[in-house]
């Protein structure tokens, strides 16, 4: 019954095609979301900031929804549930255009969003009040204080998190097969089904996983190294 | 001394207590029961499902096996069997026929008999109303499907340039069609006029033409049970020539039924 292991033989045409255009969607779903998350995020930290009674509130709700609702819900409802409230042409031009990458992007940023905005917030939490009202008294706006003073030292401090919630969410992209898109796991299960070749095909993509996740780590390390200010 | 010499009827034994199967003819041992055990399956509308008034399990595949046990000259009875284990339920001589949605593909056929065929089941292309006259129109489109399925491989050979998008189910494949995600659905084709059928008045989709492939579905016996597989085939023959297999199929598919299918094949030996 055993079948000899044999990787060669996933990494030949038509495979090598498919399992290279999932790492592309892969990729763009990665870089698209994450954009999405870490933008949305800095900017909900931001607004949260403002010390606004109104905003801390909003802000809160935003991050309990987004965390408390599984990552594959959140999908689902934009990939099946929004499409059928949004008027016909958009629907058509979604459609028309990789509907499943624009869907997934969404529902993954926004919900990493809250992560990344959390993140944030701790940093922000570490930096003393005196670096604003310094700022300020140099000029400054609210907003240029933070773009120039604050929010650089904030997620300076706040870098191992980001890093660990940006690995998590190019693990997260794997949820998306569920809607169809054609990223790295999807691949991998159809070359399964093609080929019944399941311990070579499974194993390609746990490598493809780890040696990005890893990549992703090492590459945040380097980062924060560069970023850091020595001690005196 | 005894003992060796008692060796050899021992090995008979135990041999012949291995093989409970290995009688002479399961057509008497039938008969002689004065029953013919079907095994069914329970949750596959129309094939066979629970009646909810009566709790019976009712459908075209149970019509077919009281038939053949009328045919027979017994009565039938019904075992309700998993979709997955009713291959060993056969093997392992605990149901004496199989009538369970049993499509045939050659790796069945090594491990189970079967008989002419007693349902074609096409499957088709479906989209929407007027978008498409037919099938290979389809040709560079998007179709959606479900992981894993065997109309994938089928898909490929038919329109090589389709795209497919697997979804995780059925009815995910099927609502990407209704929200304009592909232009295309495969399905067998029973399953897509259920579909249709549950969407209501509003629903303006179509099933193309010809079907993509077509799958041929047999009564499942033992191996090497030849006097059974010809009383079977020749009740099918019966069946099909009094016209019995269309009062099945129409009852259950027909034009009166929500499915509205037309019967295209007769009991015929499976091309295999």
């Amino acid at each position: 019954m055993a079948t000899s292991i044999h990787f060669g033989s996933l990494l030949v045409e038509p495979y090598l095609g498919q399992f290279l255009s999932g790492l592309k969607f892969t990729g763009l779903l990665t870089v698209a979301s994450w954009c999405l998350a870490v933008l949305l995020g800095v900017a909900l930290a931001t607004l949260r900031a403002t010390g606004k009674p109104w905003a801390e509130r909003c802000v809160a709700a935003w991050v309990a929804y987004q965390q408390n609702v599984p990552l594959l819900a959140h999908l689902l409802l934009w990939y099946f549930g929004i499409p059928t409230l949004l008027p016909d042409a958009l629907q058509q031009w979604v459609n028309a255009n990789n509907g499943e990458l624009i869907f997934a992007s969404i529902a993954i940023g926004l919900c990493m969003s809250a992560y990344f905005c959390e993140d944030v917030r701790s940093g922000l939490r570490a930096i003393p009040n005196g670096q604003q009202e310094a700022a300020r008294s140099l000029g400054l706006s609210f907003l240029g204080a933070m773009r120039y003073v604050v929010l650089p030292q904030a997620i300076r401090t706040s870098l191992p998190p980001f890093i660990n919630h940006t690995v998590i969410l190019f693990k997260n992209t794997s949820l998306a097969m569920a809607l169809g898109a054609a990223e790295m796991t999807y691949v991998v299960r159809e070359i399964e089904n093609q080929t019944f070749r399941t311990f070579e095909a499974y194993t390609l993509a746990t490598a493809f996983y780890l040696l990005v996740s890893l990549g992703l780590m090492a590459l945040g390390a380097s980062v924060a190294r560069k970023l850091q200010i020595p001690a005196r | 001394m005894k003992l060796i010499k008692l060796f050899p009827a021992l090995a008979v034994t135990a041999l012949t207590m291995a093989m409970p199967a290995a009688h002479a003819d399961q057509l008497a041992d039938v008969k002689a029961k004065g029953a013919l055990t079907c095994g069914v399956t329970s949750t596959l509308e129309p094939f066979a499902y629970q009646n909810t008034s009566t709790r019976e399990v009712v459908g075209y595949d149970i019509d077919f096996c009281r038939a053949l046990a009328r045919h027979l000259g017994v009565k039938a009875e019904l075992k309700v069997i998993s979709l997955e284990s009713r291959i060993p339920e056969l093997t392992q001589a605990r149901v004496d026929v199989l009538a369970a949605v049993l499509g045939y593909n050659p790796a069945r056929a090594e491990q189970v008999a079967f008989s002419k065929s007693y349902f074609v089941s096409n499957q088709s292309l479906s989209a929407k109303n007027g978008a498409y006259k037919q099938r290979d129109e389809l040709a560079g489109k998007r179709i959606s499907t479900v992981k894993g399925s065997s109309n994938i491989p089928l898909l490929q050979r038919v329109l090589p340039t389709a795209s497919i998008v697997s979804y995780d189910d059925a009815p995910a494949a099927f609502t990407a069609l209704v929200q304009n995600k592909v232009d295309g659905y495969i399905l067998s084709e029973a399953m897509v006029r259920r579909f249709i059928a549950k969407l209501g008045s509003n629903a303006n989709f179509e099933i193309l033409t010809p079907p993509v492939g077509r799958e041929y579905w047999g009564i499942g016996m033992r191996k090497g049970e030849p006097a059974l597989e010809k009383a079977v085939n020749d009740a099918l023959d019966a069946m099909e020539k009094s016209g019995e297999s269309q009062q099945i199929f129409d009852k259950w598919l027909g034009p009166n039924t929500i499915y509205q299918m037309r019967r295209d094949f007769k009991a015929e030996t499976i091309p295999g």
